[in-house]
């Protein structure tokens, strides 16, 4: 009997050793949360995790690259000409670029990518909306006619969701662009374990809640990536993913918890990269007379506009960890001006109500969801905004409701006073003020938004081709969103990254995060 | 016999509609809109997008049709799809049950192969120092917090000393072994992969002491208060007068009727470890069945929580009948009718 076990023990020491040696070793290791992944189809996917995977997979026809975020630079796209009435976009596509599958790249492939995404009907499908036609000229020329003008349309063939698909292999296992591909196209399970694009790094494989797995495009157009490999992993545990970092069984920690940045900088083996998000956690201010709260005064939201403690939530709750933004537009999108925006000043804020006849302030509910949008769990910061509001008279009462719940009821318009948190799917000014302004559409619908000036200066700034009189437009916007006091901005959050000293070339980029063709390990 | 499991088994079905038909109502008095966890918040603009999703998904039906729709599928076997992965529910309970399974066997292993023994041990050492310990220790296990005593047991066994890995099921340099059962120690030994099968083993030590250990203090103190109880009956004073051995008392007499009770707790035990696992899945990354209801949860996604309760209350009915069962095979004197 005794012997027996010795045997087994022993079998089981050697099959445990032997589990340490190591298959492939130069891979890029991420510990990061995949509960978001729902489909990596370009054409379907509209979460967070799929945009760096669709990234590393695929090429859009222009970029936008990490080091400068205002300019637009040629991919799959040789070069483009604009009509002079903005509405037909021709594109002469780079020759001699193939696919990861060997396929040639020609215009057809832009076509059908395209033309799926929007017939699709898709959550992404709305990148697509301005889209009237797209015509395959000849096999490198592409000819794009829009329904309206739209000077941010070549701001959004950059993103992820606009992809160009190796139209061949993607027909081959179910993807079609026909009218009715919404019930027909069946490649989605494809396109989650696989890809089909022309990118650095091809997909190999998904499990949920478990792993993304891509391995190096050796024919990539640019020259091959440095990188062989590439391993997300699923983790949920900030303090589990910085042990695994610590102990160098992964490479890169993604979206660090803010609590644990000083112990990664105490660390000579670990380095921390700070990415500047575009995100913007905001206020919302109802001043809709259905309500029945004093809020409907200019004045009332002004002052509670200055009340709020700003650098106090970031540096108490944010570890310094966010920047100001200005009114409705983030720091480093173009027109964007620090200056714009509300500081804290009690008195001015006491005045102020006091003018509009509520010197002994008055009562109103906030509405918060469950779960931390910006990093702050919900109820943290309306505690800090109840704390604030109460220097002013304001008496805040919270009521929380689970997110789907709350949700649900901001889209219906029955919620007066609130904080969400608003990311970008590509980088125009657009992206925030085709949303915050109208009173059909967006944030701007769900408050019941209802401003002449700033609805007037978000459509001039659309439709305005020239970027110096679009900048104009932008200022006069932001002033007119300051004066309303609806959406007032509270930060605009970093996001953190810690990463083991043997890595290099990572840089942020607000919309797909990493790029993995940059980075390497030594 | 036969007739028994059978009568049984078909009793389950008004049991498993009365549960989707509990589950139902709930959802409809909650008033919860799916539409906006199914597209996204920004897509809602889009009156295009919003109604290929409500007639994909059956929502502009009476309630009522969508019910009887419901439950019609689900005989078929086919549990609806997630609003949240957007895949069929049964897909992906077959997805993340695999997991679940495989901690809760070793778990289960674990908490008998070490629990019998001791608590028979301290049994019949009553009230001896080996008693109290392992009175101590079980108390202990049953008492502390998983997600605390897992984040410990990582800081300490993979952090510190290194002699044990990290989360996860394999190790991340590792590609996971070609899918067959979803069980990796079966997969990666029918792929002949030993390097994984040995790194899939290795991350089952620490869940499994995490995870085995209630079960164990519970396995521990039952066999001790049953064999504790046995000792003074009166056949184990005639098998100690015929002369037999201590251990002989013990092994062939005692355990038998030990076996009865301890039958009915590991079955429940084994339900349990399938459905409680949730924090220890949590810490160790454990992509299992909790994790996946969890989110459901959260996120209220009604048909992924609705094919999860089902599934497990078919666990709970299944297991119930294999204890019955061999409640017979143990003890002559049960008779089914």
């Amino acid at each position: 009997m005794k012997r027996h076990f010795a045997i087994l023990l022993a079998v089981l020491i050697a099959l445990l050793s032997v589990g340490g040696a190591l298959a492939q070793d130069g891979a890029l290791i991420i510990a990061t949360e995949l509960d978001d992944v729902i489909t990596l189809d370009p054409g379907r996917a509209f979460e967070t995790t799929n945009l760096t995977i669709n990234h590393a997979t695929y090429d859009t026809l222009v970029e936008i690259r990490a080091d400068d975020l205002n300019t637009l630079v040629p991919s799959l796209a040789e070069s483009w000409t604009v009509s002079d009435d903005g509405l037909v976009y021709t594109f002469t596509l780079r020759s001699g670029v193939t696919f990861a599958s060997g396929n040639p790249l020609t215009a057809e492939d832009v076509r059908f990518s395209w033309t799926r995404l929007k017939n699709l009907k898709g959550n992404p499908s709305f990148y697509a909306d301005t889209v009237a036609s797209v015509e395959a000229v000849d096999d490198l020329t592409v000819r794009v006619t829009l329904s309206a003008p739209t000077p941010a349309f070549l701001t959004i063939v950059t993103a992820p969701a606009m992809s160009v698909l190796d139209s061949v292999l993607a027909k081959a296992n179910g993807a079609t662009d026909a009218a009715d591909a919404d019930t027909t196209d069946t490649a989605n399970d494809w396109l989650s374990q696989n890809s089909a694009g022309s990118g650095p790094f091809v997909l190999t494989g998904w499990t949920p809640l478990g792993e993304i797995t891509l391995v190096r495009n050796d024919n990539y157009w640019r020259g091959a990536a440095a990188l062989p490999a590439v391993t997300l992993r699923h983790s949920d545990d900030a303090t589990t993913k910085l042990q695994l970092l610590e102990r160098g069984d992964i490479d890169v920690y993604e979206n660090v918890d803010k609590d644990l940045a000083a112990q990664i900088q105490g660390n000579a083996d670990l380095q921390l990269s700070i990415g500047q998000t575009l995100n913007i956690t905001y206020l919302a201010i109802s001043g809709d007379a259905k309500f029945n709260l004093p809020l409907s005064d200019a004045r009332v939201r002004q002052a509670i506009a200055q009340a709020v403690d700003y650098d106090g939530i970031i540096n108490g709750l944010l570890s310094g960890y966010a920047d100001r933004p200005a009114a409705m537009l983030p720091l480093g999108v173009a027109g964007s001006d620090p200056a714009k925006r509300y500081e804290r000043n009690v008195d001015a804020a006491k005045a102020l109500l006091a003018e509009a006849g509520y010197a002994d302030g008055f009562e109103m509910p906030i509405y918060i969801g469950q779960g931390a949008p910006g990093g702050i769990p919900s109820e943290t910061l309306a505690a800090k905004l109840q704390a604030d509001l109460a220097e002013i008279g304001v008496t805040v009462t919270i009521d929380q409701r689970p997110t789907s719940d709350f949700l649900t009821a901001y889209r219906a318009q029955e919620l007066s006073f609130l904080f969400a948190t608003w990311t970008p799917d590509y980088l125009d000014p657009t992206m925030w003020s085709d949303y915050f302004s109208y009173p059909d559409s967006g944030p701007a619908a769900r408050i019941l938004l209802n401003s002449q000036a700033i609805a007037d200066a978000a459509a001039q700034a659309a439709a305005e081709a020239d970027p110096a009189k679009r900048l104009e437009i932008y200022t006069a916007y932001q002033d007119a969103h300051v004066a309303e006091a609806v959406f007032v901005p509270l930060f605009q959050p970093q996001q953190l990254y810690a990463l083991r000293n043997n890595v290099q070339g990572f840089a942020f980029h607000p919309v797909y995060f990493m790029d993995f063709y940059m980075m390497s390990k030594s | 016999m036969l007739r028994y499991i059978a009568r049984r088994l078909i009793l389950t079905i008004p049991m498993l509609l009365g549960i989707s038909l509990v589950l139902f109502l709930i959802y409809n008095l909650v008033q919860i809109d799916p539409l906006v966890m199914i597209v996204g918040e920004r897509a809602m603009d889009n009156p295009e997008v919003v109604a290929a999703a409500v007639k994909k998904w059956g929502l502009d039906r009476p309630i009522w049709e969508q019910y009887l729709t419901y439950v019609v599928n689900m005989a078929r076997g086919d549990f609806g799809a997630s609003f949240l992965t957007r895949r069929p529910v049964m897909d992906d309970l077959r997805l993340f049950l695999p997991a679940t399974v495989e901690l809760a066997l070793s778990s289960l292993a674990f908490a008998t192969v070490l629990g019998i023994p001791l608590g028979i041990l301290a049994g019949v050492k009553y009230r001896s120092l080996f008693d109290r310990g392992v009175w101590f220790i079980s108390l202990l296990n049953a008492s502390l917090p998983p997600f605390w005593t897992g984040l410990i047991f990582l800081t300490i066994f993979y952090f510190y000393l290194g002699i044990m890995p990290g989360p996860g099921r394999l190790d991340p340099r590792m590609s996971d072994p070609e899918r067959v059962t979803g069980l990796y120690t079966v997969d990666s030994l029918l792929a002949g992969d030993v390097q994984a099968f040995g790194s899939t083993l290795h991350h089952l030590v620490l869940p499994t002491l995490i995870l085995g250990g209630f079960t164990l203090a519970l396995v521990v103190r039952v066999t001790r208060a049953a064999i504790i109880e046995e000792m003074r009956r009166d056949y184990i004073r005639t098998a100690r007068g015929k002369g037999l051995s201590e251990r002989r008392v013990i092994v062939r007499h005692a355990l038998r009727n030990v076996m009865m009770p301890l039958v009915t707790i590991l079955g429940l035990a084994f339900a349990g470890l399938l459905s409680g696992a949730v924090m220890t899945e949590t810490v160790f990354d454990w992509p299992g069945l909790g994790q996946y209801l969890v989110k459901a949860a959260v996120n209220f996604d009604y048909p992924a929580i609705q094919g999860g309760t089902l599934l497990i209350a078919i666990v709970y009915v299944l297991v119930n009948l294999v204890v019955d069962v061999m409640y017979g095979l143990l003890d002559p004197r049960v008779r089914y009718d």
